[in-house]
C-alpha cells in the first residue's frame, strides 16, 4: 500500500492555478448552508454515513461540496461518532 | 429536584439536585457511555441512578437520561459487537466531568464514554426532563466471526512473506 504515491497520481487534483469545469459536474453548493434546518450531530450516525466512503473514510469537501465551516463540523462529528463506535474507523476488506 | 422519578431502582435512594442561588449559571454537558451488552435492564437503570446521584453530589444537575438501548457497534468493544448506550444531559462546573469520567473509567461495565460541552452559561433553572428509554436495535444473532477474524489476522501478520517464497521457488 502506498497512499502517498496514489495521491500524487490522482487525476482529480487540480493543478495550481485553478480548476477547469469542462462541461461536466455542476457547481456544488454546501447543503448545510442551503438548508439551515439540517443539523450536524455526532449522535446521528445514519446521517453522517453520507459523508464517509465505503471504506469509512471522510469524504473530502471537494467531493461533498461542503463549505469549509460545515466540513469541519461534519469531520468533527464523524470523529466523535467513531469514538463511540457509532461509526467505523475503517472497514475490513473482504477479498 | 421536585421531579418524581417513576422507576427508581429502589436499593439506594437517589440523591436530588442541590439548590442553586438565583441567577446561577452552569456549563451544560452531555456524556454518552456504552455498557456491556449482557447487563440486564435493571442493572442499566441502577447504573443510571448512580450517575444521577454522582452528578448531584458534585453540585451538578441532571437534566435528562436517555437509554438508547442495545445497539450494534461499528467495531468490537471489548470483544463484543453490541453495547447498551446511555446518554445523559446535565449541568455542572469544573471538576464534575472529570469526576464522572473517573467513575466511568473505573467501572468494569463501561466499555466507552465520551463527553461533549453543549453550553457555557446555562441557567441552573433549566428544567429537568423526563427520562427516555429507546428500543435499540432489533436483536440479531451474534455474528459468528471466528474464521473471518482469523483470516484477517493472517493478512496483517506476515509482512514480506510473499517475497521470501518467491526467492526460494
Ligand atoms: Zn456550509
Amino acid at each position: 500500500m502506498a497512499p502517498y504515491k496514489e495521491r500524487a497520481n490522482r487525476e482529480d487534483v487540480p493543478a495550481a492555478g485553478g480548476r477547469r469545469r469542462g462541461g461536466f459536474g455542476r457547481k456544488k453548493v454546501c447543503r448545510f448552508c442551503a438548508d439551515h434546518n439540517l443539523k450536524i450531530d455526532y449522535k446521528e450516525a445514519n446521517a453522517l454515513k453520507l459523508f464517509v466512503t465505503e471504506r469509512a473514510k471522510i469524504i473530502p469537501r471537494r467531493i461533498s461540496g461542503n463549505c469549509a465551516k460545515h466540513q469541519r463540523e461534519v469531520a468533527r462529528a464523524i470523529k466523535r461518532a467513531r469514538i463511540l463506535a457509532l461509526l467505523p474507523f475503517t472497514v475490513a476488506q473482504h477479498s | 429536584m421536585d421531579e418524581t422519578t417513576t422507576e427508581v431502582a429502589a436499593s439506594e435512594p437517589v440523591l436530588g439536585a442541590p439548590t442553586f442561588p438565583p441567577g446561577t449559571t452552569l456549563r451544560e454537558y452531555e456524556t454518552i457511555f456504552a455498557l456491556k451488552p449482557e447487563l440486564a435492564d435493571e442493572a442499566v437503570d441502577r447504573f443510571k441512578e448512580r450517575v444521577r446521584s454522582l452528578i448531584h453530589r458534585e453540585q451538578g444537575k441532571a437534566i435528562k437520561f436517555t437509554v438508547w438501548g442495545k445497539k450494534k457497534t461499528q467495531y468490537e468493544l471489548e470483544r463484543q459487537n453490541r453495547a447498551t448506550y446511555v446518554h445523559v444531559d446535565y449541568l455542572g462546573q469544573g471538576g464534575l466531568v472529570a469526576e464522572i469520567e473517573r467513575n466511568l473509567r473505573m467501572s468494569d461495565d463501561v466499555v466507552r464514554y465520551q463527553t461533549v460541552k453543549l453550553g457555557d452559561e446555562v441557567s441552573a433553572d433549566k428544567p429537568v426532563e423526563q427520562d427516555l428509554k429507546l428500543a435499540g436495535d432489533a436483536d440479531q444473532p451474534e455474528r459468528p466471526p471466528r474464521e473471518e477474524r482469523e483470516r484477517r489476522e493472517e493478512f496483517g501478520g506476515d509482512g514480506g512473506g510473499e517475497g521470501e517464497e518467491f526467492e526460494s521457488a
